[in-house]
């Protein structure tokens, strides 16, 4: 007994399938096949193809491009902005993102030159000392996932960084005065940085005793009146807030300053466009040395703030004790991706001093110099008409109550001053930390 | 796809055997169940609707015999405690609901199934589930000071897949009875990996089933279970721990009938209405499964009684409560008469309302006339 079936030789599988290994003997299996990443992970050598000279992505050009005979080519990659794929925290990606980059230094031979070149730690890319030739993709990432699979390229170019940097050398006034004068920078390198950034949605419910706030009139024996007087009702209250964090940014590396880097911040991350080898031609990039698991301790003390921060914000009043709160974290996704960041150091005074851009705004950050005699001198300004006030007072008070005056005005300039001072010195203090 | 060629079931008229048994064709005139069963069972009730008689009759039948045959492995000695167990607990039972009545009444009884050998030629397309682990995070703030729980989620992720499948499947069970539904939730499931060769000998007493829907009825699910059968395979080929919108173009070859027998044992006691229950017992596994009622008329009767002692102790104590007013003291145990006489009066109802309420809930939802003899 035999039925009518499909001829077998004549199917053919959908289009952009592949065939896939089956388990089962007589049935065969095919899967979509994964959408072509034609050689971006591999290992990637720049040279022009008119001249063989070493080509680099240019930023103005907007492409890879030959300084020497001015051939250019457009990268070939998608802007994919917020929009970029995000992955799940599996067990198994945990896992992988362990284990690190392998090898913490390896050697390898040039394909243009035929020299033997050192690439140091975390360097993704290199330039060949002896035909400077530029090379891409010098380290395998130990899953799919964990290689980079986004980036914004440079937007903005050397000359408007130097400029931006003397400007902002230039400022401020508790700095040396000859700070912009005595200091060049002009020697800025380019670096992609690696960021993991983190999204989740938050449900934090929180339960606290609560107080409000009432005026109540009482009796006073002792002088025998009626006054008033503020008291507070404590309740106990609850309350929900749900957050959703979206590409909240940690630094996946340690050779730059985490305090710098956030005041680069922000990055438009709707520029982020699909990897390519072809932006970091010529420039250097870093692999994470901050993993995945890591990164993500990082992101939740912040989460935790934020979600705190919004359950304080739930409570209508400023009186809270006995404040608890639980976070579930859900749906939370990663990816990483790598950022443009111009890197510099420069000396005043024989001490070193970092300097950061970032090259998709332009925005400048770093540590600069303080000039302490003016801090001083700014907070001995704004403490002195208090001081003085208050040494005035004193003795007018001991003479007839004319100096009650004084010793009030002199109390509320002597807290203004003090909190003013506060700031000018924690300013100075962050301006010159790394 | 249509109906596959298959050969025709032929009118059988008495025979002195059938299948290397003596069996003969019988039917029921009442619920038009054929089986085939020894000589002396033919004027015993029907052990599908218990209410006609079995009488010699042709029936439709496959000239060769069953393939496949699941021993009964509850003996009879064991039938008792097994009824036993299932009529414990009944308060008010009808009084022919005994284990030993039940006992007495079982009949052992084969039915069918049909089984279905095809080769499966064709092309498939289906969406395949991975699963996989994720780690959330639960944070706590409490007593000034942060506290992290992880959990461990599990999803699944679906990915589409398509390919061949070119497999042979042996021995694809299909229902054979209009009733297998009814009968299946009654009995539970069957073990097939312990059924045997057909052996004629292995059938003793008991009577056969005789299939009332035909290859060609159970044609489409045939098609079903063995299109789940390849569904499976692909599944596994895939390396996916599910399946779902599976679709197959498939032809069939080399589709092999025959049938597989399961046994059970079939008894009955009569409701206060006179109407027999139906209890069924797996041969294989022991469950038994059927209605299991309370007598409203016996929960009457005893009622009744205890009225009757209420009635009895008002009585008395109206007596005692008029020959107090003589004697006070006998007032007293008048008032206390009069109050048992409300309490066991009260007592009454339970026995009363206790079958309605207990029937209400038990019914016969597994098998129901309605269920078991669709065909009248």
């Amino acid at each position: 007994m035999s039925l009518s079936h499909p001829n077998l030789a004549n199917w053919r599988p959908p289009e952009d399938y592949q065939p896939v290994s089956s388990q089962v003997e007589g049935v065969s299996v095919y899967a979509p096949a994964p959408k072509e990443k034609p050689h971006t992970d591999l290992p990637v050598t720049y040279a022009c193809p008119n001249c063989g000279a070493s080509t680099r992505f240019d930023v103005a050009a907007g492409g890879v491009a030959c300084e020497h005979c001015g051939y250019t080519t457009a990268v070939h990659s998608e802007r994919v902005g917020r929009r970029a794929a995000e992955f799940e925290f599996t067990l198994e990606t945990l896992s992988l993102a362990q284990q690190g980059w392998g090898l913490a230094r390896r050697e390898l031979h040039c394909d243009h030159c035929g020299a033997v070149l050192a690439v140091p730690e975390n360097a993704m890319t290199a330039t060949c000392p002896f035909c400077a030739s530029n090379k891409v993709n010098l380290r395998a990432a130990p899953a799919e996932q964990l290689r980079p699979g986004f980036l914004i390229a440079f937007n903005v170019q050397m000359d408007t960084i130097r400029r931006r940097a003397a400007e902002w050398l230039a400022k401020g006034w508790f700095h040396p005065s000859d700070l912009a004068s005595a200091v060049v920078v002009d020697r800025f390198n380019g670096v992609y940085l690696p960021f993991w950034t983190f999204d989740s949605a938050i449900t934090a419910r929180w339960s606290a005793e609560v107080g409000y706030e009432r005026t109540e009139r009482y009796y006073d024996a002792g002088s025998k009146d009626w006054k008033t007087r503020v008291v507070i009702d404590w309740r106990h209250e609850t309350g929900q807030v749900d957050l959703s964090i979206d590409d909240l940014l940690v630094s996946g590396t340690t050779h730059a300053s985490r305090a710098i880097l956030e005041r680069l911040n922000p990055f438009q991350l709707n520029d982020l466009q699909t990897y390519t080898p072809d932006c970091l031609a010529g420039w250097q990039a870093l692999t994470y040395d901050v993993t995945l698991p890591a990164a993500w301790e990082q992101g939740k003390a912040v989460i935790r703030e934020q979600a705190r921060e919004a359950c304080y914000a739930d409570i209508p009043t400023q009186h809270v004790r006995n404040f608890k709160m639980t976070a579930d974290l859900a749906d939370e996704t990663w990816r990483y991706i790598l950022l443009p960041v111009y890197l510099a150091a420069y000396q005043y005074q024989g001490k070193v001093y970092q300097l950061m851009a970032n090259g998709q705004t332009g925005t400048i950050a770093g540590q600069k110099p303080v000039a302490w005699w003016k801090v001083w001198l700014a907070i001995a300004a704004l403490l002195a008409p208090g001081v003085l006030l208050g040494l005035i007072g004193l003795p007018l008070l001991a003479v007839g109550g004319v100096g009650l005056v004084p010793l009030v005005i002199g109390a509320v300039a002597l807290v203004a001053g003090g909190v003013f001072s506060y700031q000018i010195y924690r300013k100075a203090v962050e301006s010159e930390a790394a | 796809m249509n109906a596959p060629d298959l050969p025709a079931t032929e009118l059988t008229e008495a025979v002195e055997s059938l299948w290397g048994a003596p069996l003969q064709p019988a039917g029921c005139p009442v619920c038009k169940a054929v089986y085939l069963v020894p000589v002396q069972w033919l004027g015993r009730a029907c052990p599908h609707c218990l209410r006609g008689r079995l009488e010699a009759q042709p029936a439709w039948l496959r000239r060769e015999p069953p393939e496949l045959l699941a021993p009964f492995r509850v003996q009879r000695g064991q039938l008792e405690g097994i009824l036993a167990e299932f009529t414990r607990g009944v308060w008010l039972h009808p009084d022919d609901f005994t284990p030993r009545s039940l006992l007495q009444r079982a009949m052992p009884v084969f039915w069918p199934m049909w089984l279905v050998d095809a080769g499966l030629v064709g092309d498939w397309e289906a969406e395949t589930g991975y699963e996989y682990q994720v780690k959330s995070s639960q944070e706590s703030f409490v007593d000034g000071a942060w506290h992290t729980r992880e959990q461990v989620e599990a999803r699944l992720r679906w990915e589409p897949r398509a390919g061949t499948l070119e497999r042979r499947y042996e021995n694809v069970s299909v229902p054979a009875v209009g009733d297998h539904p009814a009968l299946t939730l009654q009995t539970g499931a069957y073990r097939p990996d312990q059924a045997v060769r057909y052996d004629p000998t292995q059938v003793g007493p008991a009577a056969l089933r005789v299939p009332d829907i035909q290859p060609e009825s159970a044609w489409p699910q045939a098609q079903t279970a063995l299109k789940q059968a390849a569904a499976e395979d692909c599944r596994k080929a895939a390396g996916a721990q599910q399946v779902r919108n599976f679709a197959i173009r498939a032809g069939y070859e080399n589709l092999h009938w025959t049938q597989m027998l399961l046994p059970m044992y079939v008894t009955f006691y009569t409701d206060d209405a006179g109407q027999p229950q139906v209890i069924l017992v797996n041969g294989q596994t022991g469950r038994a499964g059927g209605p299991r009622l309370a007598s409203q008329r016996k929960g009457w009767r005893v009622a009744g009684i205890l009225a009757g002692v209420a009635l009895l102790l008002l009585v008395s104590g109206l007596l005692m409560a008029t020959l107090g007013a003589l004697i006070p003291p006998v007032a007293a145990l008048g008032a206390l008469l009069a109050g048992l006489a409300f309490l066991v009066g009260a007592a009454a109802l339970v026995p009363a309302i206790w079958p309605w309420a207990y029937n209400r809930g038990r019914g016969n939802p597994a098998r129901s006339d309605q269920a078991i003899g669709g065909r009248k």
